[in-house]
């Protein structure tokens, strides 16, 4: 290694560069989910644009686009437009809009300024002018109306069926709309809100998204619905594939004969892994949905034919279906775990008269449990966050039932039921009009890639340390 | 105990060892059924468009006279080119790292690799569809240039990297170690891409007129779609690249290290070991690398489903978008009504992405069987 440097080390470097890229795209998208994600909770400040022609827009700048523009002399230069979202059409005509940077004169943060959130319909923007009941004015002005406000929050789940009380806000450019009490989901003044405050309305923010049902089509409110459909449906799938799965690698690993049927049993596997996800689905409709479903209405709920029962998409059949979809995961990772149990643990127990069930059971079984663990984790990892089937075996964008609840029978298998990632498609995929959609969509995001991957997460860790403990045992 | 308390005993024990032998292996044929079911369910549905004349199978026109509407030919295509286009980025990328890890990364950070790659891998592809459709796909439209010359730019600055740190005094040697060179080649990546965006941003502003849309229809004839090929090409091989990587590496690790021997004390550098050498030699294991990275591009729905635009367009425009099987039948089969044409052509092309990746797994596993009887 001298000064003079060859070709040949360069193309290594380069090699690695390939190795360096791939890492940092991966890494460059999660950190664009992250920080959208992240983000959507902090309440952001209201700011009023004052344009040279007179114009004032209230609300706040979502994004920032480049434009070429060709002056009066041919010269070429960039703009810039700002995307700014105003609240719900309901005060202004447009929920987002788009704002040439060079004809805004000024823009300041009226301390005045609010945001309402509303159960049905999105946030408003404007100011507060007075707090009315029943058409009578009983407050005006911003510190009287916020106070009267403040006053009454505690008691707001009540005061909603009221119809009579009711906020009015006044827009940029004076016109007064009246917010009925009944349909405000929470006020809060962005601007004098402090560090403090903000992190207070984060952390609620969050709570609310996490517990909460969705409103306005999964525009707004929670995703309690989603995650309780996504976990349920996992636990079924895991009821079901973990036995299989387990059995399937103790043939694989320790009864069967080598042969043809051992082999056969082999390539199943290998296929079954490269199936792709969307056929499982195909496949689900054919044979769960429509021929299991049907059959079972036809023996067990006749009276209501030609009303499908269980002859539609459901939570089982989705079940079922992922998990064949996840069958090799678990496969693999036990048997994985039972090859690495050493060959003497075996060996001293046929010797001392055990036969090959009670070795498995007291000596092979305690062994791999962590093995079984970790297909449990990778499985449910994988259905967790596999959309595709599910699209056509019974998960749907909304659904005001949850698969358990608290009428006879309590678990309904045969309910359609939310799932997070179908969630994400739902408000991420829509041809238009869907740009107040995202930032629903984004946290979701978040949330099912960071259920991923701290479950994937968990199982290598769980397996490294297993190995470990081998490669003692070994030594 | 008696003797025939004890015989009892042995018994019992033996019956519960046939027993559990026997559940096992009734888990084995389970297994088989359900693999022989799925290929068994869906051509139940499929046969009758199979009996029927060609036009109908392929959607052309329906067997009761109605046009399904559904023509699967642009299917096919769209399925195709999405997946040559996810090669296109993937197979580069993830076999010139593989090469990399397996020769010339040291054995500690080969270690802290692996479950990065993993759980890379594990990455839900409705993650990768929705961020790349959503926000890559915009910016990329608004960053065309950037595009173009990001890979060399990116390689420019890695290369320029690499001559400095060579020419460099020792002491910059204590700054980034031998063994620590994936540290400021992230460092060199980054830059190169964050220059090819400046750079490709002032080119456009100062060198076209009317924006790129325009001038890409003046002068190359050319419409550029928002959701296009490149971006599906780009999502999709990141979505593959874990299973090209590490199937690549191992096959890149089991050479044996006499043949690397022989090749150096031949005086052949480590670069032309690796590249004549160790590649070819690993070169039926990365063919099945290939081929299982096709198979799942295929088969992969969200991405293409988010991405592709679902266009059923047929031309091999980087710009343009497509339609392919899996996200057609993803998005129509919820309205299908059963056992009607269009439920049937659906099924029917999930029976062709069952049948190819089946047959594509079935010769990648009998390239890797061969490999490793080769090595063994």
């Amino acid at each position: 290694m001298g000064s003079k440097w060859s070709k040949d080390d360069a193309l290594i470097w380069l090699s690695g560069g390939a190795l360096v890229l791939g890492f940092l795209m991966v890494a460059g998208l999660i950190l664009v989910i992250v920080v959208h994600g992240l983000g959507r909770f902090w309440p952001q400040e209201l700011t009023r644009y004052v344009m040279h022609d007179g114009r004032v827009v209230l609300g706040h700048e979502t994004s920032r686009a480049s434009v070429r523009t060709t002056g009066s002399t041919g010269e070429r230069s960039r703009a810039y437009r700002l995307r700014v979202r105003t609240g719900d059409r309901r005060l202004y005509p447009q929920e987002y809009i788009w704002l040439e940077e060079s004809g805004v004169a000024g823009r300041d943060a009226p301390r005045e300024a609010v945001v309402v959130e509303q159960v049905r319909g999105g946030d408003l923007f404007g100011y507060l002018d007075s707090f009315e009941d029943d058409g009578v004015v009983v407050a005006r002005g911003y510190d009287a109306v916020w106070a009267h406000y403040r006053e009454r929050y505690p008691e707001l789940e009540r005061l909603r069926r009221q119809q009579a009380l009711s906020i009015v806000l006044t827009s940029t450019d004076g016109r007064r709309h009246a917010v009925s009490l009944a349909s405000v989901q929470r006020i809060y003044a962005p601007n004098t809100m402090t560090a403090w405050t903000s992190v207070r309305h984060y952390v609620g923010s969050a709570w609310s998204y996490l517990w909460a049902p969705p409103r306005d089509e999964n525009r707004l409110g929670g995703v309690y619905p989603a995650i309780f459909g996504t976990a349920a449906m996992v636990i079924l799938m895991s009821v079901v594939v973990m036995p299989f799965g387990v059995l399937a690698a103790f043939y694989l690993r320790e009864y069967g004969r080598p042969g043809p049927f051992l082999n056969a049993v082999r390539i199943a596997v290998n296929s079954l892994a490269g199936v792709p996800s969307i056929v499982f689905g195909v496949f689900g409709l054919g044979f769960f949905v429509y021929f299991l479903g049907g059959t079972l209405d036809r023996l067990f709920f006749p009276a209501d034919l030609p009303e499908p029962t269980f002859g539609r998409g459901g939570i089982l059949w989705c079940s079922l279906t992922l998990a064949l979809l996840t069958l090799p995961v678990v496969i693999v990772a036990v048997e994985e775990g039972l090859a690495g149990v050493p060959r003497e643990l075996r060996e001293a127990s046929h010797a001392l008269g055990a036969t090959r069930f009670e070795t498995l059971w007291r000596v092979v079984v305690p062994v791999v449990l962590p093995s079984i663990l970790t297909g449990l984790i990778l499985s449910v990892a994988r259905a967790a966050g596999t959309v595709a089937p599910l699209m056509i075996t019974g998960v749907v964008a909304f659904s005001a039932e949850l698969p358990v609840d608290g009428a006879w029978p309590f678990v309904h298998l045969e309910r359609e039921f939310m799932h997070l990632g179908f969630h994400i498609f739902d408000t991420g995929f829509r041809p238009d009009g869907g740009e107040a959609f995202l930032p629903m969509s984004y946290t979701s995001t978040l949330l099912l890639l960071a259920i991923v991957v701290s479950l994937n997460a968990a199982a290598i860790g769980l397996r490294s340390r297993l190995r470990r403990r081998y490669s003692v045992a070994a030594a | 105990m008696t003797d025939r308390t004890r015989h009892r005993r042995m018994d019992r024990r033996r019956l519960l060892d046939l027993l559990v032998g026997r559940l096992a292996a009734l888990g084995g044929v389970v297994l088989i059924l359900t693999i022989l079911s799925v290929f068994a369910v869906i051509l139940w549905v499929v046969y009758p468009l199979l009996l029927s004349p060609a036009e109908y199978r392929w959607g052309v026109s329906g067997p009761d006279g109605i046009d399904a509407g559904y023509r699967i030919l642009p299917l096919i295509f769209g399925t195709l080119k999405g997946a040559v286009y996810a090669l296109l980025f993937a197979v580069p990328v993830s076999v010139l790292a593989a090469l990399y890890a397996s020769q010339f990364l040291p054995r500690a950070m080969k270690e802290r690799l692996k479950p990065a790659v993993e759980i890379m891998a594990a990455v839900p592809s409705v993650v990768l569809g929705f961020i790349g459709g959503v926000w890559l796909a915009p910016y990329l439209a608004s960053h065309v240039f950037a595009l173009f010359l990001a890979p060399v730019f990116i390689s420019g600055v890695v290369t320029a990297v690499f001559l400095i740190r060579h020419h460099a005094p020792v002491s910059f040697r204590a700054f980034n170690p031998p063994g620590r060179e994936i540290w400021l080649l992230m460092v060199a990546v980054l830059a190169g891409g964050w220059l090819a965006l400046e750079c490709g941003t002032w080119l456009e502003t100062a060198w076209l007129r009317a924006g790129y849309e325009t001038w890409f229809e003046e002068s190359l004839g050319l419409t550029y779609a928002q959701r296009n090929a490149i971006v599906v090409g780009m999502v999709m091989g990141l979505a593959v690249t874990p299973v090209i990587f590490t199937i690549s590496e191992d096959a890149l690790s089991a050479v044996p290290r006499s043949f690397l021997e022989g090749s150096m004390s031949l005086g052949a550098t480590r670069w032309q070991t690796a590249l004549r050498i160790v590649l070819p030699a690993a070169g039926t294991g990365i063919l099945a690398a290939v081929l299982l990275g096709f198979s799942r591009a295929i088969g992969e729905t969200m991405i293409v489903l988010f991405i592709s635009g679902n266009v059923p367009v047929m031309d091999w425009s980087a710009f343009s978008g497509f339609r392919a099987l899996s996200a057609s039948v993803a998005l129509d089969l919820p309205n299908a009504a059963r056992d009607d044409t269009l439920y049937r052509v659906l099924f029917f092309a999930a029976f062709l992405l069952l049948v190819s990746t089946f047959a594509i797994n079935i010769v990648a596993e009998l390239v890797r069987r061969r490999l490793r009887r080769r090595y063994a």
